[in-house]
C-alpha cells in the first residue's frame, strides 16, 4: 500500500451532479425541498478545500452525503461520489462502514454535543480504533493495545496526560479539549481525506486558531486532504488552497482561493467578501460628530446638556461563591472604565473573562461586590434599589442577547413584545402605542404587516431586528448589545451592524458591545476594552488598540482573527 | 458512586419520617372515638375505656403516640385488626400474592413494551410503526375490566386454553391473564415513551459522529443509542413498578386473587383504620426503596448525575 504522502495529487474524491433531496409532510401536502442541486468537485490526495455558503446553503448537507450521514428525511437522489474508484452513491452500508473512518474521517461542528455523554473518553476513542484496524488487514488489537493507540491519537490531538484523560468523561472536558478528542477520533485511522465541519465555530477565536494550526500540521504530516466546511470566508482562504462557495444548494464559484478572494466573479461571492468582518479593513464609516439632543429631557435628573461618559466604571469587583467549594471565583476584577456618550465602546474578552458579567452590573441586572457604577454621574447604588427610580433607569438603558430565538416570548405577537415596554411604563393610549409601535418597525426596516406576526414564523435576522426595535421603544440613552450578531450569519450580521450604525447617528444613542469577535468590534467600535480573566488587560481607541497592541493578550487576539492575513 | 448512593439513602429518611407522620396525622385527626366504636351498641364502663386507651397510648400526646407507632414499625409489631388478627399476618399471607401478580406484569411491560418501543423507535414512519401505535392506543382504550371479562371470556371459557380465575392456585399459568391485563394499563405509554425517546437519541449528534467512526450499525444501536434513550424509560419503569406492587384493584377482583389490592378494598369498606394506614405506610417504605433504586440506575446510565452535574 503506498502511502498517502506519495500519492499527493492523484485524485481522491470526484463528486458529480450531485443531488440531495429532503422531504416533509405526506400524500398532498408532500413537500419536496431540493437541498443540493448539481453539484460537482473534485478533490485531489493531500489536497485542502473548503465549501464555503451561509446556513441553507448546502455546504453541511453536500459533506453529509459523501459518507451517507444525512440527517431524518435527506436523501441523495442523483449524481455520483467517487472515492478512489468506487462508487458511494447507493452504495450497500457495508461498504459505506467500510470508508467512515478509515477513509474518510468526520470532525463534526459542535463539541459540547458529539461525544456521548454516557462514555468514557478512552472508550469512545478506542471504539473508532477497534473499527477500522481491520479493515485495512491489521490483526484485532488486544484491549492494552488498543489503549496505548487510544493515548497516541489523544497526544497526537495535543491533549496533555493522555492515559489519565482516556479515564474521564466528556463533561469533564472544555469545548476546546472536546473538539481535540473529536480531531483524534477522526485522524485515529489515518484517513485518505479529512471533512472539518465549521470545526471551530463553537470555540473561542485564540482556541480556534491553536486547534486549527494543529490541525494543519496533522494534516500536513500525515498526507490527510481536507475538506473544510465554513461560514468564514477568511478561515476558508487562510487554511485551504481551493475555494468552494455555494449558494442556494448550488456551487456558484470554485477555484484556487486567493483568485477567488481577488477575482470573485459571481454576485454572491462579491457580496460575501465584501460583508466579511474579518476582511474588511475599518469601522463602518459612521457619522462620528453628531449634533443630536437624543432626548428631550436629557438624564436622571432631567438635565438637557449631556455628559462625556453615559457610564463610569470604577474599580468594579464581583465575587461569586462556589457551590461545594471554599475558594470563590473574582469573576470581575477592579475594572475601571467609561462609556463616552454617544459612541460606542466594546469590551472584549474569551468566553470566562468576565465581559458580560459587568454587562449585567451596568444593567443593574447583578449585585455588585465592590466599586461603584456611575450612570449619567449618578451612583447606581443610590437608585438600583428604589423601585422608582429603578424603573426609571430601566427606561434609560436597554438590552439586545444574543439569541433571538430565546428572547422573544413565542406566544407574543410581534406587535405586542414592542408594544409591552410601553404598556409597562404606562405610555401613551392604545393608539398612540400602535403607532410608535409600526414607527420602530419602519426604523428597523420591517414592514408592518410583521406586528401579527410570531417570532417562529421570522428568520434569524428579522428577529434580532425586533429585539433592537424593542429596546428602541422606550427612547432610550444606551443599549447594551451583549453578543448581538454573534448567532447570525455574515450577510445578516453586516446588515444589522449597518442598522446599528445608522440609528446611533440618527438617535445619538451609546452603545456597550459585548463580543469575543474582534472582526465584528473594528467594524463597529470607537473605543474598545479588552478582558481576560477579569481584568481589563488594555483599553483604548479602537484603532490604537488594533494597530499597536500593547498586551500579549491583545496580541494573540488579534492573531487569531481567521483570514486577517490573507489578503496582507 | 459510594457516596452517591449514600447521599441518595440518607435524603430518604427525612422523606420516610415526614410522610409517616403525615399518614399517622390523617388518622388520628380522624374522626369519632376508635376504642368506643369497637363496643358498638354495647355499653361500656369507662374504667375499661381507661384500660385500653392505656394500652394502646391513646391517652398520650400525638408526637409520642407517633414514636409508638414508629417503634412499632420498626420491630414488626403492626397491632392487630378489630377482628383480633395480627396486621402483620394478613400483609405476609396477601403480599406474596401481588408481588407474584406484579412481578409478572412487570415482566410484560419490559418485553412488550420496551421491546416494541425500541423496535418501532428505530423504524420510525414504517408500517409496523404505524401498526403499533394504534393497535396499542386500541389496547389502552379498552378497560381492565371490560379486557379481564373478554380474555376470561374467549381464553378461559370458549376456547378452555387458560384458567378462568385464580384463587388459590398462584402459579405461572393461573397468572397469565391477569398479569397481561394489568400490564396492558402501561405498555402504551411505555411503547410510546421508548420509541420517543430512541428516535431522539438516533438523531443525536453523537450518533453521527459514531457512525463517522465506521462501526457497524448493531454497534451504534447497542452503544450509543440505547443506553442514553433508557434514562426516562427507566424512571417510568420504576415509578410504575411501586404501582403494580401497591396491588391492582380491579384485576385482583375479576381473577379472585387474594392480593393487597383485594384486601385494601375490603378493609376501606369496612372502615378498618389502624390496617389501612399500615398497608400505606408499606406502600410507602416501598416508594422510597424503589426511587433510591432508580436514582441508583440512573447514576449508573449517565456518569454526569454521578458527579453532580446537571444533564443538559
Amino acid at each position: 500500500m503506498s502511502t498517502l504522502k506519495e500519492r499527493k495529487g492523484q485524485p481522491l474524491l470526484t463528486v458529480r451532479d450531485l443531488d440531495v433531496t429532503f422531504t416533509a409532510g405526506y400524500g398532498k401536502d408532500k413537500v419536496t425541498v431540493h437541498a443540493v442541486k448539481k453539484a460537482s468537485f473534485e478533490i485531489k490526495a493531500g489536497e485542502r478545500v473548503a465549501i464555503v455558503g451561509e446556513s441553507g446553503s448546502g455546504k453541511s448537507t453536500t459533506a453529509h452525503a459523501l459518507i451517507d450521514l444525512l440527517p431524518g428525511s435527506g436523501k441523495v437522489t442523483g449524481g455520483s461520489i467517487d472515492f478512489v474508484n468506487r462508487e458511494l452513491v447507493g452504495a450497500k452500508s457495508k461498504l459505506i462502514e467500510e470508508i467512515r473512518g478509515a477513509g474518510i474521517g468526520l470532525v463534526p461542528q459542535d463539541p459540547m454535543s458529539n461525544l456521548n455523554p454516557v462514555h468514557k473518553i478512552g472508550k469512545q476513542v478506542e471504539e473508532a480504533i477497534a473499527a477500522n484496524v481491520t479493515k485495512t488487514g491489521e490483526k484485532k488489537l488486544s484491549k492494552a493495545e488498543l489503549k496505548k493507540r487510544a493515548a497516541v491519537a489523544l497526544e497526537n490531538a495535543g491533549l496533555k496526560d493522555a492515559f489519565d484523560r482516556l479515564k474521564q468523561y466528556p463533561h469533564e472536558f472544555s469545548g476546546g479539549m472536546r473538539q481535540r478528542v473529536l480531531i483524534a477520533i477522526a485522524l485515529a485511522n489515518n484517513p485518505n481525506l479529512l471533512i472539518a465541519d465549521e470545526p471551530t465555530s463553537a470555540l473561542d477565536v485564540t482556541v480556534q486558531k491553536v486547534i486549527l494550526d494543529h490541525l494543519d500540521t496533522m494534516v500536513e504530516e500525515l498526507g490527510t486532504a481536507v475538506l473544510f466546511i465554513t461560514h468564514d470566508l477568511g478561515l476558508a482562504a487562510e487554511r485551504s488552497e481551493k475555494l468552494i462557495v455555494m449558494y442556494k444548494g448550488e456551487i456558484v464559484e470554485s477555484g484556487p482561493s486567493l483568485e477567488i478572494l481577488k477575482n470573485p466573479v459571481h454576485p454572491y461571492t462579491k457580496k460575501l467578501i465584501a460583508a466579511a468582518p474579518s476582511i474588511a479593513a475599518t469601522r463602518i464609516q459612521s457619522v462620528k460628530e453628531f449634533h443630536h439632543a437624543a432626548k428631550q429631557g436629557g438624564g436622571l435628573h432631567g438635565s438637557a446638556d449631556r455628559r462625556e461618559n453615559l457610564v463610569e466604571v470604577r474599580n468594579l469587583t464581583r465575587v461569586f461563591d462556589i457551590r461545594g467549594k471554599k475558594e470563590k471565583l473574582t469573576a470581575v476584577d477592579n475594572v475601571t472604565f467609561d462609556v463616552p456618550t454617544g459612541k460606542t465602546t466594546a469590551i472584549v474578552g474569551e468566553s470566562g473573562s468576565g465581559k458580560s458579567t459587568v454587562a449585567n452590573m451596568i444593567l443593574g441586572l447583578l449585585g455588585i461586590t465592590n466599586g461603584d457604577i456611575y450612570y449619567d454621574g449618578q451612583n447606581m447604588k443610590e437608585f438600583i434599589n428604589k423601585q422608582d427610580l429603578a424603573k426609571k433607569f430601566r427606561s434609560h438603558v436597554q438590552v439586545v442577547f444574543q439569541n433571538p430565538y430565546g428572547s422573544l416570548d413565542p406566544m407574543f405577537s410581534i406587535g405586542r413584545a414592542i408594544e409591552e415596554p410601553l404598556q409597562i411604563h404606562k405610555i401613551g393610549t392604545k393608539e398612540e402605542q400602535r403607532k410608535r409601535m409600526l414607527e420602530l418597525l419602519d426604523m428597523v426596516e420591517l414592514p408592518a404587516s410583521v406586528a401579527t406576526r410570531y417570532p417562529n414564523e421570522l428568520s434569524g435576522g428579522q428577529r434580532q431586528r425586533i429585539a433592537i426595535a424593542r429596546a428602541l421603544t422606550l427612547n432610550p440613552e444606551m443599549i447594551v448589545l451583549d453578543e448581538a450578531v454573534s448567532a447570525l450569519d455574515v450577510l445578516v450580521q453586516q446588515q444589522i451592524l449597518m442598522l446599528l450604525n445608522d440609528l446611533q447617528a440618527e438617535l445619538g444613542l451609546t452603545y456597550l458591545f459585548i463580543t469575543h469577535d474582534l472582526a465584528v468590534v473594528r467594524l463597529v467600535a470607537d473605543n474598545t476594552v479588552v478582558m481576560e480573566n477579569g481584568k481589563i488587560v488594555e483599553a483604548g481607541d479602537t484603532e490604537t488598540v488594533f494597530n499597536n497592541p500593547v498586551q500579549a493578550y491583545t496580541k494573540n487576539l488579534l492573531d487569531a482573527i481567521p483570514g486577517r492575513n490573507v489578503l496582507g | 458512586m459510594l457516596n452517591y448512593v449514600l447521599k441518595r439513602i440518607l435524603q430518604a429518611i427525612p422523606v420516610f419520617i415526614g410522610s409517616t407522620l403525615l399518614i399517622y396525622a390523617l388518622v388520628f385527626l380522624m374522626p369519632g372515638d376508635p376504642v368506643r366504636a369497637l363496643f358498638g351498641d354495647k355499653p361500656v364502663s369507662e374504667a375499661t375505656l381507661t384500660i385500653i386507651r392505656t394500652q394502646y397510648h391513646l391517652n398520650e400526646p400525638f408526637i409520642i403516640q407517633y414514636l409508638y407507632f414508629l417503634k412499632g414499625l420498626f420491630t414488626f409489631d403492626l397491632g392487630v385488626t378489630f377482628a383480633g388478627r395480627e396486621i402483620i399476618d394478613v400483609i405476609a399471607s396477601v403480599f406474596p400474592n401481588t408481588l407474584m401478580l406484579g412481578t409478572l406484569a412487570f415482566v410484560f411491560e419490559v418485553i412488550i413494551g420496551v421491546g416494541l418501543g425500541i423496535f418501532v423507535g428505530l423504524k420510525r414512519g414504517s408500517f409496523a410503526d404505524s401498526f403499533t401505535m394504534v393497535s396499542s392506543l386500541v389496547l389502552v382504550s379498552i378497560p381492565p375490566l371490560v379486557l379481564g371479562y373478554a380474555l376470561q371470556f374467549l381464553f378461559g371459557i370458549q376456547l378452555k386454553v387458560l384458567p378462568v380465575t385464580v384463587g388459590t392456585h398462584m402459579d405461572f399459568l393461573h397468572l397469565l391473564m391477569p398479569s397481561f391485563v394489568l400490564a396492558t394499563v402501561s405498555i402504551a405509554t411505555i411503547i410510546r415513551l421508548t420509541r420517543a425517546s430512541i428516535s431522539d437519541v438516533r438523531g443525536a449528534d453523537f450518533v453521527r459522529t459514531a457512525r463517522a467512526k465506521g462501526i457497524s450499525e448493531g454497534l451504534v444501536i447497542r452503544r450509543h443509542i440505547f443506553r442514553n434513550s433508557m434514562i426516562p424509560v427507566i424512571t417510568y419503569l420504576g415509578i410504575d413498578l411501586v404501582a403494580l406492587f401497591s396491588g391492582a384493584i380491579l384485576t385482583e377482583q375479576i381473577f379472585n386473587i387474594q392480593g393487597v389490592g383485594n384486601t385494601l378494598y375490603k378493609y376501606i369498606l369496612i372502615g378498618e383504620a389502624p390496617a389501612v394506614v399500615t398497608i400505606a405506610t408499606l406502600f410507602l417504605i416501598l416508594y422510597i426503596v424503589s426511587n433510591i433504586v432508580i436514582d441508583c440506575l440512573y447514576a449508573a446510565l449517565d456518569p454526569r448525575i454521578r458527579y453532580g452535574k446537571e444533564v443538559a
